[in-house]
Formats: C-alpha cells, structure tokens, sequence
C-alpha cells in the first residue's frame, strides 16, 4: 500500500515537538523524522497530489515525478545523516531551524505552483539565517545580516517575476518556460532562482556566510539551499544557452578562490560555487545526458559535500580553528576523522570507485558530445582545481604537513562519527554501484563510466595535478588573508543606497525641527494652557484608572520590542503562518 | 610502526609517485579514446600535459591575485566600516 505524505508535515510536525520537549529528549525525533521521510519518499507513487484550494488560487502542493524524486530521495537521506550529525547538540533552536528549513527543502521540490513555492522558499531563507545565526559569534551575526539581506533581494526578484508572470498569462503554474518564449517575468524568476544557485556574480553570499555558520548548520546548508534552487532550475530553465557558460564560469570561479583561501569551510564553500557550476552546465546545454549529468551530480554531491563539511566542521569543532595557517600534522591524533575527509576528497575529485567519478563525467561528456567542447575543457580544467585544493591542499596542510600544533582537541562524539561513516559509506556504494542511482534519473542512462579509457583519463588527469601541487606545494602554503570576493561590491552599493536614502531624510528632518520650533511650540503652549484647566476641572477623576491599565499594556509592548532582528523575524514568521492557517480554515 | 614508517619517508614516496605516473603514461599509448571529443585527445599523454600544466598555472595566477590585488588584512571590511 502506498500513499503520499508530503515528508514536508513529518518535519514541520517533529519542529512543534522538539519545540514543546526537553532537549534531552526532543533531540531523538529528528533522525526518526528523517528516517521516516526516506520511506516515504522510496514508496512515493508519482503523480499529483496535495491540490487545495487557496484565496481563489488553486495551488498544488505534491508534483511527485522522477525529477522531484531523485532529489526527494537524496534529501531525506541526508536529512538523516545532518541529524545523526547534529545529535549532540542540546540548543533546542538549532533542531527546530534546521527542521523548518528541510521543510521548506521539501515544499519548494513538490510544488507545482508559483505561490507554494515562494512560500516554502521564503521558509527556507529564514530559517537557515537562524543557522548561521545560532553560532552566537559577532561575526555570524553580522554574516546572517548579510546573507538574509541578499536572500530577500533575491526572493524578492522571484515575487516580482511570478506576479507579472500571472498578469501576463493569468497561470500559477510551474512548467518548464522554453528559451525561445521567454519573456521579461521568465528572467526576473531566473534570477531569482540564480541567487540560490549561487550563480556569480551573485554567490558572494554563500563563501560568506557558511564559514560563518554553526558546525552542524553548515552541514544542512550546504545540501539544501543550493540543490533546491538546481532542482527548480532544472524544472524550469533547462537548455538556457546562458546557463550552460554562467555554469562553467562557476566551476573555474570556485576552484581558483578555494586555491588561495585559508578557511577550510570558505574552501568548501567555494567548491559549492564550483561543483553546482558543473549542475548549471548542465541544465544550460540542457541535453537528456547532461540533464541526467546534473542530477546525478547533485545526488551525489549532497552527500560528499556534506561529508567534506562534516568533517572540517568535526576539525574546527574538536581543534576550535578551521584556519589551515593553525591547523596542521593532525592525521596522529585524528586519524579517523582524516579518513572521513579523504573519502569525501576523492569522491569530489572524481576518482574511480567514489560518486564523484560517475556523475562529474557524464555532464562533461555530455557537454562535449552536445558540440560544446569549450564548456568541456573548463570543466576539466576546474576538475583539475577540484582535486589541486580540496583533494590535495586542504588535507595536506591540516593533516600532514609541519608539526602538531600541540592543541588541545575536544572529544568528538560518537554520533558525528556515526554520521561521517554513513556518509562515507555511501560515497563510496554509489562510487562501486552506480546503477543505484542512474535507476533514478529522470532520462535513460546510455553512459557506462568504467571504461578502461574513462578510468585511466581521470586518473591520470588526478594523478598529474598530484604532481603539480609537487612542483608548487611551496608557493601553495596557505596565509591568513581575507580575499576580496562580489561580497566587496554588494557591501558598495548597500553603502551608496544608505547614503542616497540619508541625505533626503537629514533635509526633511532639519526641515521638520526648524519648523517645530517656531511653529509648534508657541502653539502647544497655548493648547497646553487650555488642556490643563480643562484636565483639572473635568477629566481628573474618571482617568486615573485607565492610565494605570495603558501603562501595564505599555510594558508588556515594549517587552517584545527587543530591538533584535532575529525576534522581529521569527515573531513574523510565527504571526505570519498562524495568519495563513486563519485564512485557510475560516 | 617501522614498516609503516617506509611507506611515509619522503623519498619513498617520491619514487612511488613517478613509477605510478609512468605507467600510467605508457598505458595511455595502449589506451587510446573509443570517440575522442577532440582531437588532442588522441595524442598520448595529453591529459598528462594539461593535469601539470593546469595545476602550475592554476596555482601561480591565483597566487599571483591574491599577492597583488584580492589579499587585503583579515580586518578590512571592519576597518571600512569603522570610518
């Protein structure tokens, strides 16, 4: 028997009981939510469901077809591993940030309209802010503040884009837009989904914000977000010429940063740029094989990726520095740990045996099969960059280069481990076993990746980088610098918008008081005089006791005005769905 | 641990390192691609070429960024903000 779950209600329900359950015991639910939405994800029939009827919109929140299915399917098994990763943790509002935040994961891949979608986006962009937030270090609150800004930025070009969209063609739904027909509101959406995607020059946001983020909220953060907005690219966009350049741009913008940063975590994030760069190629030459080439590539590279931030995260967690220039000779003391980070390593470099081989090339040799060789060798030479920084630099100098540091490492849990050999393990399955996942792919698989030609091609291309980084390993050694990345021209504009939106508000203000001050006082004065006898004579008496019960409700007001945007915002997302669910049962 | 010890002595490694990238090499003049995309790729040796070449070019031009105008002090954007 099988029926459809939206595995979005087992998270945003697990949220309500973490939310109402001591810790302790609240934690549990999370891997057994997670756990639960793989089942129902593998039995999910395909067709579509969840269609209610909303203010006169007719909104459908359950389009279960290949497409949303692979990626369905990665997301709830990484849901359970970031939750067997995060099990430790006893901060009760990171648990319930990071299972709103795989709610709206979930809501954004099954919708079928416009307006589920946006909302499930907007989840989305709120509560992973809280996951940067909850770190609770001056520089993630400030990181958060900069990510949720370009966040709402972007969402709200995707606003803008689907109510012209619906004026235009009187349609919420959401189909694939042809690039022959594509209008205005189509690109505004685009660029919308752009943002997410961390397309440049509008990926400054993610190296920004995600070394920034606590250490099991990097772990969620580096899945979802970016995947989602692939997934709805794919859905949406496929065979955008555009794309298929912006993509490869990305692949060789993302390793050639990751080659000169320190931050272990600002490396990985780097290499999200990059590897996402592969999945936008694809979906911009937007052939069934490079189709297939994206979301093979993305199934894959959820779980390396989230073992590469599990790992740095279990490294700046257990050495309390994610800076390669502190770190150093750790593979004595944390042995196992290295063997969870090479793992993930080889498989985003694409050697044979790990996932990375068998989705990285497909889109490659899809590329080059499409006629695009030009995209084809960017994508070999950031294949190159992959395995220079995060195959071979990252680990050298964290774990086998110059002496210990002889810091002192706190003790790593046991779930973090437990979750790095899940990970690691499948990494390794998909790596070995491949037909798992080409059996998901929305197109038929006609590539076959072990071909004596395709193993011996990467591995000399792996092993030959290996030994560039001989010749420069020198020259390669990290330095605590801070790169100037698109984050320095954003910061540029936010500046100039500041100081064009003072300027008016100085002269009025001036304005104002000059007139106040001549104007008004002699009036209130006069007023005041008259309002005084008036209260005296006739008012005195009947007031007295309401002031007192204005005061009360003045003091239980000015206790939710904190003044803190995180308040404000989780008090408006609170308000904002009791609202909705007002309207909806009324 | 002494036999282990072997295995990670530099020279050791470096050996090791050229004999697998050799073999590898004259491999790729058996090995040939079935359907080339291009045609360099027949050649033998040419991804070996572009694996160093890649790699040197990659590591010195991003080097070279970061020396002259992307690397600033850890707290520049602080120090913007402070002005």
């Amino acid at each position: 028997m099988t029926a459809f779950i939206h595995p979005a209600i087992l998270f945003a329900g697990c949220a309500l009981i973490v939310l109402f359950l001591p810790v302790r015991i609240g934690r549990w639910f999370p891997p057994i939510a997670a756990s639960l939405a793989v089942y129902c994800v593998v039995t999910m029939p395909e067709g579509s469901f969840a269609t209610l009827n909303y203010l006169g919109m007719t909104l459908n929140l359950g389009r279960v077809d290949a497409l949303s299915l692979v990626f369905a399917h990665v997301f709830a098994i990484q849901a359970v591993i970031g939750f067997i990763f995060a099990f430790h943790i006893t901060d009760r509002a990171q648990h319930v940030a990071a299972l709103m935040y795989i709610t709206g994961a979930f809501g954004s891949v099954f919708a079928a309209d416009y307006p589920t979608l946006f909302i499930f986006w907007e989840l989305m962009s709120v509560s992973s802010t809280f996951l940067v937030w909850l770190r609770r270090a001056p520089a993630s609150t400030k990181a958060g503040f900069r990510y949720f800004l370009f966040h709402t930025l972007g969402g709200l070009m995707l606003l803008a884009g689907l109510l012209l969209r619906f004026k235009a063609t009187g349609s919420w739904a959401f189909d694939a837009v042809s690039p022959a027909s594509a209008q205005f509101y189509d690109y505004l959406i685009m660029i919308g989904f752009c943002v997410n995607a961390a397309v440049i020059p509008l990926h400054a946001w993610l190296p920004d914000a995600y070394p920034e983020a606590t250490v099991t909220g990097a772990v969620f953060m580096s899945a979802f977000t970016t995947k989602t907005a692939v997934y709805v690219l794919l859905r949406g966009f496929s065979g955008f010429e555009i794309l298929g350049v912006m993509g490869t741009l990305m692949t060789l913008y993302g390793v050639f940063y990751a080659t000169i940063e320190n931050d272990t975590r600002r490396i990985l994030a780097y290499h999200i740029v990059s590897q996402v760069g592969y999945m936008v190629a694809g979906i911009g030459i937007g052939t069934a094989m490079t189709v297939n080439g994206a979301c093979a590539h993305a199934y894959a590279h959820i779980l390396y990726k989230g073992l590469l931030f599990m790992s740095a995260g279990t490294l700046l967690y257990a050495a309390g520095t994610s800076k390669l220039t502190e770190l150093g000779g750790l593979f004595q003391r944390l042995p196992l740990v290295c063997l969870w980070y090479m793992i993930a390593a080889v498989s985003i470099s694409g050697v044979p045996l790990f996932s990375g081989f068998i989705s990285k090339t497909i889109t490659i040799a899809g590329a080059a099969e499409a006629h695009h060789p030009w995209l084809a060798i960017g994508m070999e030479i950031a294949a190159v960059g992959t395995f220079l920084s995060v195959g071979i630099k990252l680990p050298y100098f964290a774990f086998f280069s110059k002496q210990d540091p002889g810091m002192k490492l706190a003790p790593i849990p046991l779930n973090m481990h437990i979750a790095m050999g899940i990970s690691g393990f499948l990494c390794f399955f998909i790596g070995i076993y491949p037909q798992f996942l080409y059996n998901l792919l929305p197109n038929v698989v006609e590539y076959v990746p072990y071909t004596p030609w395709h193993v011996l091609q990467s591995s000399i291309l792996l092993g030959f980088t290996g030994l560039g980084f001989y010749i420069m390993h020198k020259k390669l050694k990290p330095e605590a610098k801070l790169n100037l990345d698109f984050d320095y021209i954003y910061r540029l504009v936010g500046r100039m918008v500041v100081a064009v939106a003072r300027r008016p508000i100085e002269v009025i203000d001036i304005w104002w008081s000059e007139f106040y001050r001549i104007g008004g006082l002699k009036g209130l004065l006069k007023t005041a005089a008259g309002s005084a006898w008036f209260d005296k004579a006739a008012i005195d008496g009947v007031v007295d006791g309401s002031a007192y019960t204005v005061q009360k409700i003045g003091r239980i007001a000015a206790m939710t005005q904190t003044g803190r945007l995180q308040d404000y915002l989780s008090t408006a997302l609170v308000v904002g769905l009791t609202v909705f669910a007002l309207i909806w049962f009324l | 641990m002494s036999f282990f010890k072997q295995f990670t002595d530099a020279s050791f490694l470096k050996k090791a390192m050229y004999t697998v990238l050799s073999v590898m090499v004259v491999l790729n003049v058996m090995i040939l691609p079935p359907h080339p995309h291009f045609g360099a790729e027949k050649i033998p040796g040419f991804w070996a070429v572009f694996g160093v070449v890649v790699a040197v070019l990659l590591a010195r031009l991003a080097k070279g960024a970061a020396h002259t105008f992307l690397g600033k002090d850890l707290d520049f954007y602080d120090k913007k903000n402070e002005k």
